[in-house]
């Protein structure tokens, strides 16, 4: 079974068009995402992992890592 | 930088009564950049070297450059005498020799187009989004729109759905931007009023959480983009118009 990491990177390459899995720990105001694809893209986290992280939550990560711990 | 260098990437969009609007074209043009570059102070340049792709690089770099030419002609400064700092919530303020200036400015960019909103005085926040594809509309519909929205977003015909869900969506975050708060504050608790839901391109906003600030709201879309603007309103004034 896929691991959280290589779950949340095929998501993230899909819908944010990063592809570099040494971005997961970039900075995200570094990776200049915007706010109708950072949600989208949390909209679809949710979906395929089943769980219910909000805006409000999601904006306490400073990196895609953060999100990957919060889901591991 | 030289007045026709920078009249060849921006125009103004829109004036609002004491708002201006400025139109930034982001398309890729290295010698703009290269011009726009030489405007901006050593810590917004160790900003660009921080960001890993060339695209988010381009946007600061054009809408700061048009920011600081916009700012200086207003405030009747030198560039050199222009800098930054921010809120709480990253939110960006201007300062004249290192003392808060007398405007308030705020700054969007989507693909290739950038706005930049400026007034005297008075929160403001404006958004644009180039209406894209790759958004599902129906999810994040789900997430952010209030049960009214959702329900006007469902009586919408499919072809309608992407105008409707960008119209909404920019008109939302110019009033969180013009709030300065981010996403701490949840988007599906306040919706946008009826009338500029079906049509109207202007209207008067309340918070529920702060019924004493009004805004004033204006959808800027047009065939390009979406886009929106909110201004808070001086609590002094009247309220004809509401």
């Amino acid at each position: 079974m896929a691991s959280v990491e290589e779950r949340v990177g095929v998501l993230v390459e899909k819908h944010l068009g990063i592809s570099d899995r040494a971005m997961l720990d970039a900075d995200l105001t570094e990776l200049g995402v915007n706010s109708v694809d950072a949600v989208n893209f949390l909209k679809t986290v949710n979906q395929d992992f089943g769980v219910d992280i909000s805006p409000d939550v999601a904006r306490d990560f400073t990196t895609l890592r953060d999100l990957i711990n919060h889901l591991s | 930088m030289s007045a026709d260098a920078l009249d060849s990437w921006f125009r103004t969009y829109r004036e609002i009564d004491d708002i201006l609007i400025t139109h930034v074209d982001l398309s890729p043009d290295e010698e703009c950049e290269a011009h726009a570059i030489s405007w901006l102070d050593e810590k917004e340049r160790d900003r660009l070297r921080r960001y890993r792709y060339d695209r988010p690089r381009r946007e600061f770099a054009l809408c700061r450059a048009v920011l600081r030419s916009i700012l200086c002609s207003r405030l009747g400064c030198e560039n050199g005498r222009l800098s930054f700092g921010t809120f709480e919530h990253g939110k960006p303020f201007g300062l004249v020799d290192g003392k808060a200036a007398p405007v308030s400015f705020n700054v969007s960019h989507s693909g290739k187009h950038g706005l930049i909103a400026l007034a005297p005085k008075g929160r403001l926040g404006v958004d644009v989004e180039e209406r894209v594809n790759r958004i599902d509309l129906d999810g994040v519909g789900e997430f952010v729109f209030g049960p009214e929205e959702q329900a006007d977003f469902a009586s919408v015909k499919k072809y309608e759905k992407r105008h409707l869900f960008f119209k909404l969506w920019t008109l939302k975050e110019a009033l969180i931007k013009a709030l300065g708060t981010g996403f701490s504050l949840d988007p599906s608790r306040f919706e946008i009023p009826p009338e500029m839901r079906r049509g109207a391109r202007k209207g008067i906003f309340r918070f529920p959480h702060i019924p004493e600030a009004r805004w004033r709201l204006e959808n800027l879309g047009n065939a390009d983009f979406a886009a929106a603007i909110a201004q808070e309103l001086d609590p002094a004034l009247d309220t004809k118009g509401e």
